[in-house]
């Protein structure tokens, strides 16, 4: 009863701080407007196996809470007894308003693949989808990369590239010169919900890479930069053997490549290479490049020979290959790999890793200006794994994972990005092959 | 698993043994018809019971000296009584009966005996009969669907790929066979899809246990078609046509020179439909440019399917050297458009696939082969089968066919490159090579011994011309080889009473990879082959028996392991996807069991009925799955496929017949299982929370009603008007593991009428369908729909004895 009377007294609050605050969002355009003192829901995602543990591929289920539930050790939240299931045959593809009052979904795959659909955030397991969705399927396939933009929620960017194939695939009198696929860049207004625009182009490469094989797979994880005039595109290489068409899976990489792109346009493919890492900088199911305060985009990298780096773009939409940020190093382990990062303001960030020797996951307190690096101390366990992780919280200093190994219980953890204090929150209850992926 | 085996082993062979007894025997036979075929023999006093054989001959043995009271029963004569003294150890009873006034033609009531005798073996086993479907407006893959336990799962109309569900196992768990031969051997354009039901005798549907002489790596059932034999010197033809441009004809006929034996059989049939029926509701949309939907109704207009097959054979039958000598060449095209994938809501325009196969073949049987009660029978089958999949279309499409415009006013590209994935012109052909050979000895009248060993090979060999020469040189080859020995025994104990079947069989399999490779040697580029082997071997055993209670009660059981070896992409991954090979692969196993009761027929004045009812288990371990690895993503994924799932399946499924003075018939099914995830830990020792729990997408419950009314002599004298009335209800399903409302499948009811009038002498046959009603969405997967409400006509011809 006193627990009962309490929630009801959390929700008003909740329900009154979005009356008064819900004029002020203007959309600035910085980075991340919330404030510590502003309530707000926060969304805890957990996603279902399908048929061997930790596969994710079971569907995904929601739960919201406040912020003081979020951080109460005392608080058990069990979004898979207690949450809403998302229409989403395979692991939904989240993302939130920065105000945490309505969850944005792509579907992956399924009858609905590609459909983009707004719930509005009710608290605890009660969500209300919108009347209105929009399908992007036709664009971007039914299993869509996509991104938010941080442009106060206005824009989602969705990429595809389709059909990679040899130049002379069909036409064996011409010499070979390179593989490519179809890019599609296309813009969701999320506000609208419609579809803005969409481009469609090749990405060629230099003809000497070309001419090796390698070529564009995948693009992932969009950023608008601080003018707001580019996005900048993460990459997934992959290399052909001209000589057989074969695709290798291990060869000499490329330095990091990303697209650049007009804003709004879409228009005028350009794609750029760093000289201090070789890996990919597409990210997995969760934001890979940030804007910080000083105008340059971080951008995170994956198989990377040398393990991840943070690579920094700057204001000209260039590498700054003067920056050069190896986790290796500053970890001091070998093989480091970002499954997931967030920017969180004043050059910290937080990352979700893991490294050569081990499949567990790890969480870094990053520091971009020092180029230093440090575990976080929380309780750590051999089935931990970020690998699906969709979702790390920023609201004002405050930085909120979920930290559940597969199938065991685990808990919220809120660091202050300030300060580096670790604060454990409420529990969250886990079922066997289940795992959380985010809060939102 | 091992010892229960064991015990009942020893139980069929502690038969006890009498003194004083005698055997009797004798022929029942009327006047009329000569020997009456399956009549039952019984001893009041003892209630022994045996069946007559086909000519009317019997034999009931450990008869105790004294007096005893016999009754005689047949579907065919009046009962008798009549009293026999048992004093010398050699009796001979011959039995004059009366044939009951019963219209029912003759053909039939051999076929209903034929097909009583395969179900009472102990296995769980319906036989579907054709004969009557054959001149109605219906396919194969209905008549199955309409079968208890059976849920046949159409991707769309005529000619769309078909999943057969068996009890809750499905996919690959089960296998079909024609005439004994695994379909892999003709392949996609001579299936259940294109072979009329008028070219089919019958179809066995094996549950779970599958007995020796149907060798495959089958896990959860068998469906065995086994082509008409047909009587002799005739001739059938049949043409029907209907909604969506459907068309169908087939010609079936015999001959065999008295004098020589020489036999000639050949049959043909041609389907064609442009399945452009009408889909409609929430997956049916058009995406508007900006995204939005536009929900619509529209005709599927990417979905024609056509094929076209024959098979003549030639030889001799039941000559002194060979009961039966035949060469057959069977050939057959099929040619299916492809509408849309997994799901509707995506069109798809211009994708479609082609078929061929030649197979020759070469078919011996033998009774008494060398020695008296030894057959032997031959099966030897090459064939080339070759298939195209072409999907070259860059542009999205819409419901309405045309090509959906993006928001610049461009059209759009699909964003995989082609319809379903990126553009390809594939060619997959193969050479199957199958030889199967067959003894079974007869040790005793009652003590058979069957061996049987199939050879099946396949050579793999796949180009898709939408990549370079260059590429296509270096993809690989697959060649498989199987051999399935399997052996029976079986035995009929306890005068007749206890039938049982005891069997085993040993799978070997071996796959070879031949993968082109680029070497450098000598500093020059060398295409050199990189082979890899795997070879599995395995055995499987079970057993089925069956007890007549008395004669309206016969009782069923049955249990195999059974395996299913693991495929090629199962052991070898596939590098392109960047699944690693696993050699250690365990094939899947499953512990089947069915319990059956088999009732009737029961007789009230002028009501007559039958029932069955079973049960079944099926325990399935080392189930192949891949475990995912969340850290790497999907393209970059190393996990190959693992032993790690169970499921386990609990049903029960019941089957009634009743009919009323030859009038009326209904027949009334339904199965419903419980198909679980059954691992129940995970490596923590935590239960899972699907353990136990329904597996999403299974069609659980099922049921089915056949009604069907005949009017004698309407407009002429010996006609026949029949009326049908069919009924499926298919209760709805999750789709997902979540519980969600818009991934559940709806309840389907769906009715259908039939018509049909058959002209003295049942030469002439006309028949009329509707089919779905009442215009009814039905679905067999989630988003699929299938045809509407249909109407057909068709006219069947008879001519006997030419």
């Amino acid at each position: 009863m006193k627990r009962q009377l309490r929630n009801v007294l959390v929700c008003t609050s909740v329900i009154a701080a979005f009356t008064i605050t819900s004029c002020e969002n203007a959309g600035s355009g910085t980075v991340e407007p919330d404030e510590t003192s502003k309530e707000r829901w926060i969304t805890v995602a957990g996603a279902l196996m399908g048929t061997t543990a930790g596969d994710g591929n079971g569907g995904t289920m929601v739960y919201s809470v406040s912020k003081a539930d979020a951080k109460n050790p005392n608080i058990s939240i069990g979004v898979y007894d207690n949450g809403f299931p998302v229409k989403s045959t395979r692991t939904a593809r989240l993302q939130a308003s920065e105000d945490g009052t309505t969850l944005f979904n792509i579907a992956y795959s399924g009858d609905n693949g590609g459909e983009f659909a707004r719930y509005k955030v009710n608290g605890s397991g009660s969500y209300t989808q919108e009347d209105v969705t929009v399908n992007i399927s036709q664009y971007a396939t039914t299993t869509p990369r996509w991104s938010k933009l941080f442009d106060g929620d206005k824009t989602g960017i969705a990429v595809n590239v389709a059909s990679i194939v040899a130049n002379n695939a069909t036409d064996k009198t011409k010499p070979f010169a390179y593989y490519r696929g179809t890019a599609t860049v296309l813009a969701l207004d999320l506000q609208k919900v419609l579809i803005n625009g969409y481009k469609q182009y090749e990405i060629p490469l230099s003809a000497e890479e070309e001419l090796k094989g390698h070529t564009i797979f995948r693009l992932d994880a969009p950023v608008l930069n601080k003018a707001q005039n580019k996005l900048i595109i993460g990459t997934w290489m992959r290399k052909y053997n001209p000589a057989t068409g074969a695709i290798e899976s291990t060869f000499d990489r490329l330095g990091s490549k990303s697209v650049v792109v007009d804003y709004p346009s879409l228009e005028n493919p350009k794609v750029i290479t760093s000289t201090v890492s070789n890996g990919d900088n597409s990210g997995y199911r969760s934001p890979n490049a940030f804007v910080s305060e000083d105008g340059n985009i971080y951008q995170a990298t994956q198989r990377d020979s040398k393990g991840s780096h943070i690579l920094r773009i700057n204001q000209n939409n260039e590498y700054d290959n003067s920056y050069v940020f190896s986790l290796d190093a500053a970890l001091g382990v070998k093989g480091s790999y970002v499954d997931s990062w967030k920017y969180a303001g004043n050059g910290i960030a937080y990352v979700l890793y893991t490294h050569e020797g081990t499949t567990q996951g790890y969480i870094a307190r990053v520091d971009l200006t020092a180029k230093t690096a440090t575990k976080v101390n929380i309780e750590y366990d051999a089935d931990l794994n970020f690998g699906q992780y969709q979702g790390i919280l920023v609201s004002g200093d405050e930085v909120y994972v979920a930290v559940t190994p597969t199938g065991k219980d685990g808990n919220i953890y809120i660091f202050n990005s300030k300060t580096g204090a670790v604060t454990k929150g409420a529990k969250l209850l886990n079922k066997a092959g289940n795992h959380y992926i985010g809060i939102f | 698993m091992k010892i229960p085996f064991l015990l009942l082993l020893l139980l069929l062979f502690s038969v006890s043994v009498f003194a004083q007894t005698a055997t009797l025997k004798g022929r029942i036979y009327t006047k009329e018809q000569g020997g009456v075929a399956h009549a039952n023999v019984k001893l009041m006093q003892s209630n022994a019971v045996v069946a007559a054989d086909e000519n009317g001959y019997f034999m009931l043995k450990n008869v105790p000296y004294g007096q005893h009271e016999v009754m005689v029963t047949s579907v065919e004569i009046e009962p008798i009584q009549l009293k026999v003294t048992i004093n010398k150890p050699q009796i001979n009873l011959p039995i004059t009966a009366k044939p009951k006034n019963f219209e029912l033609n003759e053909v039939r009531v051999v076929q209903k005996s034929e097909k009583k005798e395969i179900e009472t073996l102990g296995f769980a086993v319906n036989v579907v009969e054709t004969k009557e479907v054959a001149q109605r407006n219906i396919q194969t893959n209905e008549l199955l669907d309409r079968t208890v336990g059976i849920r046949v799962r159409q991707n769309g109309g005529l000619g769309s790929a078909v999943n057969y569900n068996l009890n809750g196992m499905s996919g690959n768990s089960v296998r079909v066979f024609i005439d004994g031969i695994p379909i892999s051997t003709y392949g996609e354009s001579f299936s259940l899809n294109s072979i009329p039901p008028a070219l089919i005798e019958r179809v066995e549907v094996y549950k779970g246990v599958i007995p020796a002489h149907l060798a495959d790596d089958a896990l959860g059932g068998a469906i065995n078609v086994i082509l008409k034999k047909g009587a002799m010197n005739n001739l059938s033809a049949s043409v029907s046509y209907g909604s969506f441009n459907t068309f169908q004809t087939n010609f079936n006929g015999t001959y065999r020179n008295e004098k020589t034996g020489f036999t000639v059989k050949a049959s043909a049939f041609h389907n064609y439909s442009d399945n452009d029926y009408e889909v409609w509701g929430k997956f049916v949309r058009n995406i508007l440019p900006n995204g939005r939907y536009e929900y619509v109704r529209a005709r599927r207009f990417n979905d024609a399917y056509r094929s076209t097959g024959g098979q003549i054979q030639l030889g001799f039958m039941n000559v002194k050297w060979a009961d039966q000598f035949l060469i057959g060449y069977n050939g057959s095209d099929d040619f299916k458009e492809v509408q849309h994938g997994t799901y509707m809501s995506i069109p798809y325009m211009g994708r479609f696939t082609e078929s061929q196969a030649n197979v020759l073949s070469l078919n011996y049987v033998k009774k008494n082969f060398l020695t008296r009660g030894l057959e032997f029978n031959v099966n030897a089958m090459y064939s080339q089968r070759g298939q195209v999949v072409v999907d070259t279309v860059k542009w999205n499409y819409n419901w309405y066919g045309q090509i959906s415009v993006g928001l610049n006013g461009n059209p759009i590209m699909r964003p995989t490159g082609a319809q379903q994935a990126a553009p390809t012109i594939m060619h997959i052909d193969r050479n199957v090579s199958t030889f199967r050979a067959g003894l079974n000895y007869d040790l005793s009248k009652n003590h058979r011994l069957v061996v049987n060993h199939i050879y099946y090979g396949i050579d793999r060999r796949e180009q898709d011309f939408m990549r370079s020469e260059l590429e296509r040189a270096f993809i690989g080859t697959r060649n498989l080889q199987k051999n399935i020995t399997s052996v029976a025994y079986e035995a009929k104990l306890l005068e007749n009473r206890l039938k049982s079947n005891l069997f085993a069989k040993f799978y070997e399999q071996s796959i070879d990879r031949i993968d082109p490779v680029l070497r450098v040697v000598d500093g020059q580029n060398v295409r050199q082959e990189n082979r890899a082997n795997s070879s599995k071997k395995h055995t499987g055993y079970g057993l089925a028996m069956s007890y007549t209670l008395n004669p309206k009660f016969i009782l069923l059981t049955s249990a195999e392991k059974a395996v299913r070896l693991p495929s090629e992409s199962e052991v070898f991954g596939s590098p392109g996807e960047n699944i690693i090979e696993n050699f250690g692969i365990r094939p899947e196993v499953s512990y089947n069991y069915n319990f059956g009761l088999n009732a009737g027929n029961f007789y009230a004045g002028k009501h007559r009925y039958s029932f069955t009812v079973s049960g079944f288990i099926r325990d399935t371990r080392d189930k192949i799955v891949q475990r995912i690895n969340p850290r790497v993503n999907d393209a970059l994924q190393t996990n190959p496929f693992e032993n790690l799932g169970k499921n386990k399946a609990i049903g029960f499924e019941a089957d009634l017949h009743y009919s009323f003075d030859n009038n009326l018939r209904v027949d009334v099914n339904m199965s419903k299982f419980n198909s679980v995830f059954n691992v129940r830990y995970d490596a923590n020792g935590r239960e899972y929370d699907y353990y136990n729990r329904q597996l999403p997408n299974e069609p659980y419950w099922t049921t089915n009603a056949n009604v069907q009314y005949t009017i004698k002599d309407l407009f002429k004298k010996k006609s026949a008007l029949n009326l049908y009335y069919g009924f499926r209800f298919v209760e709805r399903f999750y789709t997902t593991w979540l519980i969600l409302e818009d991934f559940r499948t709806p309840r389907q009811y769906i009715q259908d009428l039939g018509v049909s009038y058959a002209f003295p002498q049942n030469k002439f046959v006309v028949s009329a369908d509707v089919k779905n009603v009442f215009d009814q969405q039905a679905y067999d997967n989630f988003a699929v729909q299938k045809p509407g409400r249909a109407f057909y006509l068709k006219l069947n011809y008879l001519i006997n004895n030419f």
